[in-house]
């Protein structure tokens, strides 16, 4: 204490330091960022085969949920089960189909109700325990129980008597039958086409959770610190947000893994993840952790020969999305005009590098776009005049809700949108709110005129169309009611058929009614941007779509966001 | 207390001695150089905010991308911004809005503020415990968390910005006046006017608030300081103004990306600096006017 009052600072010394002070801070903003001290620890304590054989270390741009699949809603988290807690199936790259990884195999019923899935009979947990069609069983009651907290229960409630076992109507799920050890059928109420999405979900071990009451699960430490897996890779340990350790699993049914180990590296800030990667202390982004938005660090990477960049098709489409509860949108002239103000060519050059691929219905699978749709090109003098012919009402302010934007990069776009709009005489307030008041507003209490927001990804038109668009969803457009007609009959129908030929002839129909009778003004889906360490090797991405230029971006591969089969062919060589 | 003669030269002390009562204050504070420069600063942000169509010269929201993050040239001085908007005329639109947000999350806090620290050194009693327990709790709040908390709540936008800012604020000059109050009601003019029978509203402003004044002028000149950070601080985290508004906060907030802080400083620059020139002004004139109320200081 005595020392600090005798060498006290009075305030105006104080200022003055200050001043200077602010100064310094300005100029030591500009030198480069210190990387995680953890990374070397990690690497300090691999074992040296498990380097010979390849460490490979993966980007993330923010900490983990848990490792619960019964709740889990992270790219992170399905990256984690791909690893340790795989399903029975998964889509395969292109996601044309798919492939096995616990089955060995599957067959479907002529009339597409029976699913019988022959469990690989290799297949282990990774303390030497089968895995066998019991533990699916097990699995797949927990998925249908609402006490888990469950976030399937609608998705598989096309199961036959899933809706009565979730009500708890009924102790066992009729659809779900073990015909042996390692053969498990499930039974649709109805045909549908679609069951095999719901057979890429996780399965948990009975032998080790079956004891477990199912609203006492989620805070099991099996989710937090310890979980016991059947992937390639298996779980050794997780320094809470900042890094999970995974080995191979040699006794891999497909295979032993070409990777030692598989180190998830979580990082704070976008530019850490840049810095981590230009000094190959990490080899790839898996899941954020790097800037990707910028054309600028893209460029940089491209321009570096010891990296690979490769650009997937992406599954976010950014779009304003219309209340037609609202009568001033009633006109579908106003909802074309909007689309046709906006210079969207311009918006991607300027904002993304160029990297976006426009859509005109908010459908965007490609095998349901019919290539007849109304492209929508930039014409200002156009929507004006479909404004004049609708009776508009110029004085007529359109409120925007948008979750609020982290970056003033983001801000500018918006900006420039708002600009655009309102040059072909919109009037456009943007209004910035939380994401829990914005989704309040847009899916329960439908409280808005318009919303601007990256709409995610469903793995069919079906999930997209009943979520957004009928009244059996959140139904946020209320857009059924509003144009009238068959439209949520079609989408139930297409949901039910199991003919992909039949089930696109009504999609392209869908398709038609949504691009003239816009529910969504989409603006672009945003490719994925890989950049890979010159020694990582994914068989069907890093030896596929490497793109030398910016341009390059615009023409991804195939691949969507999740390339996580197959992991015992990755490699890597540093 | 007795003062020395303002100046060495003779032949003015006259006038100067019969000059010196009612001067006191200002010539102290004149006398503090950094506070009168400092002083001279806010003159010219806030010439500068109320006259911001003029001397921006150029819209700050059109918006033109076949110019984006131009460095600064003849036709944009200090640049554009990632939207093609001159970066000058943002600038001095958000002159108006950090000073505007300064001003009246101050009123509102400093209205606060005295009610509640008259009110409760004035009266005493239940009323002062009540009060004064309700300010400690206020200002337990972790204040910055709980503006957060807020302006997430009601939505980011100006005017909500300023109402939290301000309700927040109001604590440490509550108590300070209270501590005040409580001297002054026992004072003898206070005592000599409660005696005739003078009404205690007419005590109050009459008696009680103007030798209040020097307290809340220092406390409003800090506050504003502390309040432009604060807005900057929510700004930069993208909680303050409206698309397409700015405000030096949400300029600084583009020095979040690499690129942009290595590459383009004449985003970030500028409204960095102007925040520190602003607030250390601020600062120094609240240090300038402590200082010259205080009839301890020398001069």
């Amino acid at each position: 204490m005595r020392s600090m009052t005798d060498r006290s600072v009075n305030r105006r010394e104080f200022l003055k330091a200050s001043a200077l002070a602010a100064g310094a801070t300005a100029l030591a903003a500009c030198a480069p960022v210190a990387s995680d001290a953890n990374e070397a620890a990690a690497d300090e304590a691999m074992p040296a085969e498990e380097m010979q054989r390849g460490n490979l270390i993966g980007l993330y741009g923010g900490p983990i949920n848990s490792f619960n699949p019964l709740t889990a809603v992270q790219g992170f988290q399905a990256h984690f089960f791909q690893c340790v807690l795989p399903p029975l199936i998964q889509q395969n790259v292109p996601k044309t189909g798919f492939v096995p990884i616990m089955a060995e195999s599957w067959e479907a019923s002529d009339d597409a109700t029976q699913y019988t899935f022959h469990i690989h009979p290799d297949a282990k947990w990774h303390d030497g325990t089968d895995f066998t069609a019991e533990d699916v069983l097990f699995t797949y009651q927990l998925y249908l129980n609402p006490a888990t907290k469950s976030r399937s229960v609608s998705n598989l409630a096309m199961i036959e008597g899933a809706e009565a076992y979730s009500n708890g109507e009924a102790d066992s799920v009729s659809g779900i039958t073990v015909l042996d050890d390692k053969t498990i059928q499930f039974t649709t109420a109805y045909p549908t086409g679609l069951f095999l999405f719901q057979a890429t979900n996780s399965i948990l071990p009975k032998h080790v959770l079956g004891d477990v009451a199912p609203d006492a699960l989620e805070n099991q430490s099996f989710f937090f610190e310890d979980p016991l897996g059947s992937g390639p890779f298996k779980f050794v340990e997780y320094q809470t947000d900042q890094f999970i350790r995974l080995v191979a699993n040699d006794d891999w049914h497909w295979g032993k893994p070409e990777l030692g180990s598989y180190i998830m590296q979580i990082v704070a800030s976008p530019d850490v993840g840049q810095i981590a990667l230009e000094r190959g202390e990490a080899h790839f982004n898996a899941w954020g952790g790097l800037n990707t938005g910028s054309s600028e660090v893209v460029q940089s990477f491209i321009d570096n020969s010891d990296f690979n960049v490769v650009a997937t098709t992406g599954v976010v489409f950014t779009a304003y999305s219309f209340n037609l509860r609202r009568g001033f949108f009633a006109d579908k002239r106003v909802r074309q005009a909007w689309l046709h103000a906006l210079d969207r060519k311009k918006i991607i050059e300027v904002f993304q590098g160029g990297n976006g691929t426009i859509y005109n219905s908010p459908l965007i699978h490609g095998w349901s776009i019919p290539d007849d749709l109304n492209p929508y090109e930039y014409d200002g003098e156009l929507a004006r005049s479909l404004l004049e012919e609708a009776g508009w009402d110029f004085d007529q302010e359109v409120t925007v809700n948008l979750i609020t934007l982290k970056s003033e990069e983001a801000r500018a776009q918006v900006a420039a949108e708002k600009q655009m709009l309102e040059e072909a005489g919109f009037k456009i307030k943007i209004e910035e709110m939380d994401s829990s008041v914005w989704v309040e507003r847009f899916y329960d209490t439908h409280d808005f005129d318009a919303v601007r927001v990256g709409f995610g990804s469903f793995p069919d038109p079906d999930g997209f169309l009943k979520f957004h668009l009928t009244t059996q969803g959140r139904n946020a457009n209320g857009y059924s009611e509003a144009i009238g007609g068959d439209f949520e009959e079609k989408v139930i129908e297409a949901g039910q058929l199991t003919d992909q030929a039949a089930r696109q002839e009504i999609y392209f129909e869908l398709q038609r009614t949504l691009n003239d009778n816009p529910s969504h003004a989409p603006l672009y889906v945003g490719n994925n941007v890989w950049v890979f360490n010159g020694g990582v090797s994914i068989p069907e991405i890093t030896d596929q779509g490497v793109v030398s230029s910016l341009a390059d971006l615009s023409n991804p591969l195939p691949a969507k966001r999740d390339w996580w089969t197959n992991l015992e062919g990755w490699s890597f060589d540093g | 207390m007795p003062d020395t003669p303002l100046q060495e030269d003779g032949t003015e002390q006259v006038s100067l001695l019969a000059k010196k009562t009612p001067n006191t204050v200002s010539a102290r504070f004149r006398r503090h150089k950094v506070a009168v420069a400092s002083l001279v600063i806010i003159a010219i942000l806030g010439f500068v905010a109320i006259f911001a169509p003029v001397v921006a010269m150029q819209d700050p929201y059109v918006v033109d991308l076949d110019s984006i993050r131009q460095p600064p040239s003849a036709d944009h001085i200090l640049g554009t911004d990632s939207a093609g908007r001159d970066m000058w005329a943002r600038m001095v639109y958000g002159a108006r809005i950090s000073m505007s947000v300064g001003f009246v999350a101050n009123v509102i806090s400093i209205s606060i503020g005295v009610l509640i620290g008259t009110v409760s050194g004035y009266v005493g009693g239940r009323l002062d415990n009540v009060l004064m327990r309700f300010t400690e709790l206020v200002m337990n709040f972790p204040t910055f968390f709980a503006i957060l908390m807020l302006v997430a709540l009601l939505g980011p936008n100006i005017i909500n910005v300023m109402v939290v800012i301000g309700v927040l604020g109001w604590e440490g000059l509550a108590r300070l006046l209270r501590a005040q109050v409580l001297s002054l009601r026992e004072q003898a003019f206070v005592e000599a006017a409660r005696c005739i029978g003078t009404p205690h509203s007419r005590i109050v402003f009459r008696h009680i608030l103007p030798n209040l004044q020097p307290y809340i002028l220092v406390a409003a000149t800090l506050g504003v300081a502390g309040t432009i950070l604060t807005e900057s601080a929510l700004s930069f985290l993208g909680l303050g103004v409206q698309i397409p508004q700015a405000s030096w906060g949400s300029m600084l907030n583009s020095a979040q990306s690499l690129t942009v802080l290595t590459n383009s400083p004449w985003l970030w620059l500028p409204p960095g600096i102007a925040i520190s020139v602003a607030v250390l002004a601020m600062n120094f004139v609240g240090d300038g006017l402590r200082d010259a109320f205080d009839p301890r200081m020398e001069v």
